[in-house]
């Protein structure tokens, strides 16, 4: 088909749907698939069909709308109405009540936790509020499946631009001039990567899309690929006409099933429809794109182990350079880009470079999309303009801590990003800013600490992490990492010794400034930021014997009120070592050297007694074995 | 392009790493992982530099110099951080040793402390004061671990042959896995696992055998550490001595350095540089030792009494077998193997002539590639080099299993098909090469000749007539005439897809090189064969490079060649035998013997007891090649030296010498030589090794002496009469059934002694091969994807 015949059949398309027609949208993210969405939407669709309303009304299976905590979510469209953790048993009064007629049914709202008050619209609750969902706001109304819905929203306008006189030279320009940045860690121009892969003359050229996305609890990428994988493929096809590549590869892991399945059902799609293959649109423009399912491992997102991968090698980084462009996929020119990156584009290619470089701060433009998780209220994926402060993202967007704790740190940049304390929550979220606090960008994993998370413990999980993930290839990563988490393993087991610290900074700027690719260079940044910012918690540890957030075990006890028991016995049938001695109605004590500390006693202890203490810093007598 | 290390001006290739560079101008680098035959892996993190206006601390293994490029390779916060990646080495190596202080006299003290199950530091371990890991905390002066060292508590792997693999002395270079992968194309061992977990091993963790592995010892030769080590070598001091030899099994002739330790080899290894540039094959790495040691040697000589054999004095045994031979003169034959130096086969062969007046000396292996050739007046054409091997662009091996019968050939054809050579199999081929081919032919046995006619005719048909000029043109297209593709193709067992298919590679140009050799010149009628392998080669412009069995076939025709009249073939010998024109035979090579081979004096020259002894009149103790010097003529026609490393076993002594005290005593002249050194000298005055091999022009071209720098190029080419050979049907019996007469294949033997005989370990591996190995499945399509190997 060529670029008149994409714009018929998207005039069809148009002419088919009314705007004003009632159009249920059932979230069918990963989120939502694991409370049950595809359930809810099949009872959309029978009850729709068994009123025979199939003409009137429509459903729709969407990508992730974000709001992962509030599963299943249904939007009803046009008016926006949202409405969150609905059951099965709900559809038929939506059905009647909403869809049907006007009113609202209360109990699916959003109530506000600051004011109590129900929201009716999607766009009104807080968590959407201040974001600004370019690249993620067409999963709420896609069909992934369907290209006619990417099609409706303008989708592949973007091409059709660049296939319709924009010469290569002047695609790069305008994403140059957009300012765009990698978005899958190092934060690269996006315009000067594609430059320098146009300017080698090499007969074959690559475009990989990068959607490993192996940082735990970060899901953005799944979720584009899933939700709205046009967009990505869109991009793709635009920067292979740009740097002059034939053949492209979207290399994603296995785990994502979903993903898998929607990437490739929107390649053939394209593939049908001539979006992909041999003259694109009617083009000069060949350009086709294999998937790639890789096994999914952290240091397979680092490109050239993913191109080793490719390669059908094991999954293991080289040293650059030659950087991909050089020397890429079977040592030709090679550009990669991470998913979001690749989303971008097109947007940027419909509104211009200038509409685009307006968003975000000097060094960082456009929008960026976060994982927010961890001890927060609202968690799920949060596209927001470069700059936003992270009290914004926090507060505004994430509602808060859960259960109205204080806030202690956020980790930003996935496993070998830093933890940013309190005082800085006004830091603007864009590169330079978290760089220098000594984090990064990264992929945009964001996870929320409050009081009770022990930062020693923090970093001695990123450094287990790390160490399990590095490829084990070279020395200072692979030595490093495992030293690092070893110290900090015994720091919290309070086995830690003088000089422990000064053992960790050493190896931290050793592992830093020695290992080969961007893993073993950012894995000590968890151990140097809390050392940096949490010195004290350290020293607490090392110093008095104490966790100053109760969480490492070796440093709390338990221990029973002896005034405020009222023997009720519970503890002592939930200690599973037999503890917890003391007859009914007469207060309780914990035998301390048979302790375990699963702390069992202090969960069960009624809310109101609370006679079970959890404290740290006391000497704890040598534990029996039982 | 100019660059500037440590504050000096330096002018560079660019092609060099800057560590190569550096090192090539006296300045030396700390490095682990580097190996100058490997592609840079930069894993260790040693090398590091400052490099001016690049941030952090680049490896200077893996990068490149750039115009005006300042490098420093030497400050205190380089040497700061070269100590702490190697303090972190150690925390994962057994440290102890490494660190104490006491090292320095540590020998003083200890007895012999080496032999235990673990190595729970330097004083255990096999690789101590051999070790790179020692240098380096030397160098680097590290002196103390201050991290929890971690001991890995693997399991040390024992079940291998020749080898033991201890991973808990690992550092993972990765030159282990890399020199297997990329030099060795046989990809047996790899990483496994990952992190901190991360560990060399195969696939599954199954045996080195199960896994493919060749035993080539590449892996053992370098590792830095003690973590691969030779078996028998393992508690052994380091060698007292080391000479240079050359490998005295197959053609290709690879130098070894012999170590020696009390007056016995320890163990082998292939030398630097040279023909085999660092690598050699189980039989040359591993069983050395075992062969020169075997329990199989003749100490004394020995004369038969009264029925049996009786160690005598020298003299006694050689009057009596000169006696015995005199009386028999003009009745007497006389072998001798291809894998004695040349100095003796000259020695042996005029003996034949003057002494025993029986024509001179036949070669023991039967058909050789190169008298087959000569045979059939093939000249004019240029054989090929092992060193111009990796330039090929195609390489066709004619049924022959090139990684088993000469494994070092084959490391330089996988050169070639790592730069991107094609690599097509006819027929036979073992381990690694069928992995790397991209297009294997079927083969039934004896069914060689008919392929070659058969692709021979596909190229004629598809009109490739770049030869039509070349004398014989005519000749040989009308010997085609007939032959139809299909019918030949189905007599020789191969699709005719894939006779196309190597028609259309052959077509396809590249510097094309043929590789063939025992299985070719073993069919029963050899020299056609060869004759239509010739035509091919002339007709595509092809090189041939033929995989000489033995390490000296090439020195024995051209010291056979310099008489007129040819000593008679092994065959005609053995039909010879028995029938009473045949009185007595000398045996300087083995020879199997029919019960009945009515000979009435027997005397063999050998260094092994062997079957033919039993029978023996007289037994005279020859020194193995180890225990004399000598030359080697090589498969490309290298002269090349072998030292003398040990002692000969026993009495034994030179081949040359034994011939010449006969030759004495029975009155011939002229063979009063005192050294291995004056028959070299006659050699060289008689331009005897200097005769252009077979196939090769321009007679007066001083041959490649030592270096194997090449033949001489072009030549007169020409086709060659060849009859085609008749298709046979399926259901035939295979041709080559009837065995060539000396039964022996490869060259998996010393003389009379059988390699497996003499090494239990190599007999495992050859048993444990034996089944399936030989003919790959056919690889039909081109499965192998453009550049989609490492
Ligand atoms: C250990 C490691 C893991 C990485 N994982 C990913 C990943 O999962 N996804 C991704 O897009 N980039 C990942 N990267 C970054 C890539 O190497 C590469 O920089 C990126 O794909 C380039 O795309 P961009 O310019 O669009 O960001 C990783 C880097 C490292 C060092
Ligand atoms: S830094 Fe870590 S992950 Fe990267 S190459 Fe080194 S060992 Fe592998
Ligand atoms: S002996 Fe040779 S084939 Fe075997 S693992 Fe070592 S290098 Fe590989
Ligand atoms: S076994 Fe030896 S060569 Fe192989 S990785 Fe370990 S130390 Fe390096
Ligand atoms: S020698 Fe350069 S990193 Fe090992």
């Amino acid at each position: 088909m060529d670029s008149q015949g994409l714009d018929k059949l998207r005039a069809e398309i148009a002419g088919s749907r009314s705007k004003d027609m009632p159009c249920i949208t059932v979230c069918g993210g990963t989120g939502c698939h694991a409370y049950g969405c595809l359930k809810v939407a099949q009872a959309f669709r029978d009850e729709v069909r068994k009123r025979g309303l199939e003409d009137k009304v429509s459903v729709r299976q969407t990508g992730c709308h974000g709001f992962c905590e509030r599963g299943p979510i249904v939007v009803l469209q046009p008016k926006g109405i949202f409405y969150q953790r609905l059951q099965l048993a709900d559809v038929c009064e939506v059905v009647d009540k909403t869809v049907l007629g006007d009113e609202l049914i209360e109990r699916l709202l959003y109530s506000d936790e600051a004011t109590g008050k129900k929201i009716a619209a999607e766009h009104d609750v807080p968590f959407y509020k201040k974001q600004k969902r370019l690249i993620l706001g067409g999963n709420g109304f896609i069909d992934p499946t369907d290209l006619a819905d990417y099609l409706a929203l303008d989708g592949y306008k973007a091409l059709q631009k660049v296939l319709s006189g924009m010469s290569p030279e002047a695609v790069i320009a305008e994403v140059s001039a957009s300012g765009l940045r990698g978005r899958g860690g190092a934060g690269f121009p996006t315009g000067r990567k594609w430059e320098i892969c146009r300017s080698i003359a090499c007969g074959l050229k690559y475009v990989v899309c990068n959607a490993d996305e192996g940082d735990p609890g970060a899901y953005m990428d799944r979720s584009l690929l899933e939700g709205n994988p046009h967009s990505v493929l869109e991009g793709m096809i635009i920067g292979a006409y740009a740097i002059g590549a034939r053949s492209g590869f979207v290399y994603v892991r296995n785990e994502y099933p979903l993903a898998v399945e929607n990437v490739t059902k929107a390649v053939e799609a394209c593939r049908k429809q001539g979006l992909l293959g041999k003259g694109i649109l009617g083009s000069k423009l060949d350009f086709d794109v294999k998937i790639f399912k890789g096994a999914g491992a952290f240091v397979s997102g680092e490109e050239t182990s993913l191109m080793a991968s490719i390669e059908g090698r094991r999954a293991s980084p080289r040293q650059k350079p030659p950087f991909p462009a050089q020397s890429g996929l079977w040592g030709k020119t090679t550009n990669i880009n991470n998913v979001e990156t690749w989303a971008n584009v097109p947007w940027i290619v419909r509104n211009g470079a200038p509409a685009y470089a307006a968003i975000g701060t000097g060094d960082s433009k456009g929008t960026k999309i976060f994982a927010l998780v961890g001890k927060i209220n609202n968690t799920g994926l949060v596209e927001v303009p470069m700059g936003m402060k992270l009290r914004e993202i926090i507060y505004d967007i994430g509602g808060g801590l859960k259960g109205g704790k204080k806030f202690k740190a956020v980790q930003t940049g996935g496993p070998s990003g830093g933890c940013i304390p309190a005082e800085m929550l006004d830091l603007p979220i864009d590169y330079a800013s978290l760089a220098q606090a000594g984090s990064m960008m990264g992929s945009g994993g964001m996870i929320v600490m409050d009081e009770e998370t022990c930062m020693v413990d923090v970093a001695k999980y990123f450094l287990h992490f790390t160490q399990e993930e590095s490829c084990g290839k070279c020395v200072p990563c692979r030595i490093g990492t495992r030293q690092m988490a070893e110290i900090l393993t015994r720091i919290t087991r309070g086995e830690g010794s003088e000089g422990d610290i000064e053992k960790l900074s050493a190896i931290a700027k050793t592992v830093k400034a020695g290992s080969l690719c961007g893993l073993g260079q950012t894995a000590p940044n968890p151990v140097l930021t809390t050392l940096r910012y949490f010195r004290h918690e350290y020293d607490a540890h090392l110093k008095e014997g104490r966790c100053p957030a109760l969480v490492c075990k070796a440093f709390v006890t338990f221990g029973i009120d002896q005034v405020k028991c009222i023997g009720c016995g519970l503890c002592l049938k939930a200690c599973p070592v037999k503890a917890v001695t003391g007859q009914l109605k007469k207060p309780h004590a914990i035998e301390q050297a048979a302790c375990i500390k699963c702390g069992a006693c202090f969960e069960v202890c009624p809310p109101k007694v609370r006679a079970v203490t959890k404290e740290t810093g006391k000497t704890v007598p040598e534990r029996v074995q039982p | 392009m100019k660059i500037i290390i440590d504050g000096r001006s330096f002018e560079v290739s660019g092609e060099e790493t800057v560590l190569e560079a550096a090192k090539a101008h006296g300045i030396d680098i700390p490095a682990l992982c580097h190996h100058p035959r490997l592609a840079p892996w930069a894993a260790c993190r040693l090398c590091v530099v400052e490099i001016k206006g690049r941030n952090g601390y680049p490896p200077s293994c893996n990068t490149y110099p750039e115009e005006g490029m300042e490098v420093v390779t030497d400050s205190e916060a380089l040497r700061s951080q070269r100590r702490r990646t190697l303090e972190l080495i150690l925390s994962e190596h057994p440290n102890a040793c490494l660190v104490c202080t006491e090292k320095e006299r540590c020998d003083e003290h200890k007895a012999s402390i080496r032999k235990s199950a673990e190595v729970a530091g330097c004083v255990f371990c096999p690789s101590n004061r051999r070790c790179e890991l020692q240098k380096l905390v030397d160098r680097l002066g590290v002196d103390s671990v201050p991290y929890d060292s971690v001991y890995r508590g693997l399991p040390v792997r024992r079940s291998d042959p020749f080898f033991i693999q201890d991973y808990n002395l690992c550092i993972l270079c990765g030159r282990c896995v890399r020199v297997c992968h990329e030099v060795r194309g046989a990809a047996a061992i790899s990483f496994v696992f990952r992190g901190s977990q991360a560990v060399v091993g195969t696939q599954f963790d199954r045996s080195l055998i199960a896994a493919g592995c060749q035993f080539c010892g590449a892996c053992v030769d370098v590792c830095p550490t003690g973590s691969l080590a030779e078996r028998l070598a393992r508690h052994e001091e380091p060698a007292e001595a080391k000479s240079r030899a050359v490998c005295p099994y197959c053609g290709v002739g690879c130098g070894l350095e012999v170590s020696v330790l009390q007056g016995r080899i320890q163990s082998a290894a292939p030398a630097d540089g040279g023909i085999n540039r660092g690598q050699a094959c189980v039989r040359g790495r591993f069983t050395l030792r075992d062969v020169v040691h075997s329990p199989a040697r003749v100490l004394k000589p020995m004369i038969k009494k009264d029925g049996k054999l009786a160690e005598v004095s020298w003299d006694e045994a050689l009057d009596f077998a000169a006696r015995g031979l005199k009386a028999r003169a003009g009745k007497t034959g006389l072998t001798a193997s291809s894998q004695l130096f040349c100095e003796d086969l000259f020695v042996l062969d005029r003996f034949g002539r003057e002494a025993l007046g029986c024509g001179g000396a036949t070669p023991s292996a039967g058909v050789s590639i190169l008298d087959e050739l000569s045979a059939g007046g093939m000249t004019g054409r240029v054989l090929g080099s092992l060193k111009s091997l990796p330039e090929a662009g195609t390489i066709v091996v004619f049924d022959e299993p090139v990684s088993l019968t000469h494994p070092v050939a084959w490391v330089s054809a996988f050169e070639a098909v790592r730069k991107g050579a094609k690599l097509i199999l006819a027929g036979a081929a073992s381990g690694p090469m069928s992995r790397h081919a991209s297009l294997c032919v079927g083969l039934k046995p004896g069914g060689l000749p008919h392929l070659i006619a058969a692709v021979s005719k596909a190229l004629l048909e598809k009109g490739c007539a770049g030869a039509a000029s070349v004398p014989g043109f005519e000749a040989f297209k009308k010997s085609l005439e007939s032959a139809c593709v299909s019918r030949l193709a189905e007599a020789a067992g191969a699709a005719e897809a894939d006779v196309r298919g190597l028609a259309d590679a052959l077509a396809g140009g590249g510097p094309i090189v043929f590789l063939f050799g025992g299985n070719l010149v073993g069919l029963p009628r050899p020299l056609q064969g060869v004759a239509l392998l010739w035509n091919l080669a002339v007709q595509t412009g092809a090189t041939l490079l033929p995989l000489a069995e033995e390490s000296d076939t090439a020195g024995s025709w051209l010291i056979r060649s310099r008489a007129k009249s040819p000593a008679p073939s092994l065959s005609a010998l053995s039909e010879s035998l028995g029938k009473g024109d045949l009185k007595a035979l000398y045996l300087a090579g083995p020879m199997t013997l029919p019960e009945k081979h009515g000979l009435e004096f027997l005397v063999v020259q050998d260094s092994f007891l062997n079957a033919a002894c039993a029978w023996a009149d007289a037994v005279l103790p020859a020194a193995a090649f180890a225990e004399a010097e000598g030359h080697f003529v090589n498969l490309e026609g290298s002269v090349r030296k072998s030292e003398r490393a040990v002692p000969p076993a026993g009495e034994s002594k030179p081949d040359w010498w034994i011939a010449s005290e006969l030759a004495k005593r029975m009155g011939a002249p002229g063979f009063s030589y005192e050294n291995a050194g004056q028959i070299k000298a006659q050699l060289d005055k008689e331009g005897v090794l200097a005769l252009p091999a077979p196939g090769v022009s321009g007679a007066g071209v001083p041959p490649p002496v030592g270096t194997g720098s090449g033949l001489p190029a072009e030549g007169k080419k020409a086709f060659v009469p060849a009859s085609l050979p008749a298709p046979c049907v399926s259901g035939d019996s295979p041709e080559h059934a009837e065995a060539p007469v000396s039964g022996e294949q490869g060259s998996d033997h010393y003389r009379s002694l059988s390699l497996c005989h003499a090494s239990p370990d190599l007999a495992l591996l050859r048993r444990s091969r034996r089944t399936g190995e030989a003919r790959p499945a056919a690889k039909t399509a081109e499965t192998v994807t453009a550049g989609g190997r490492q």
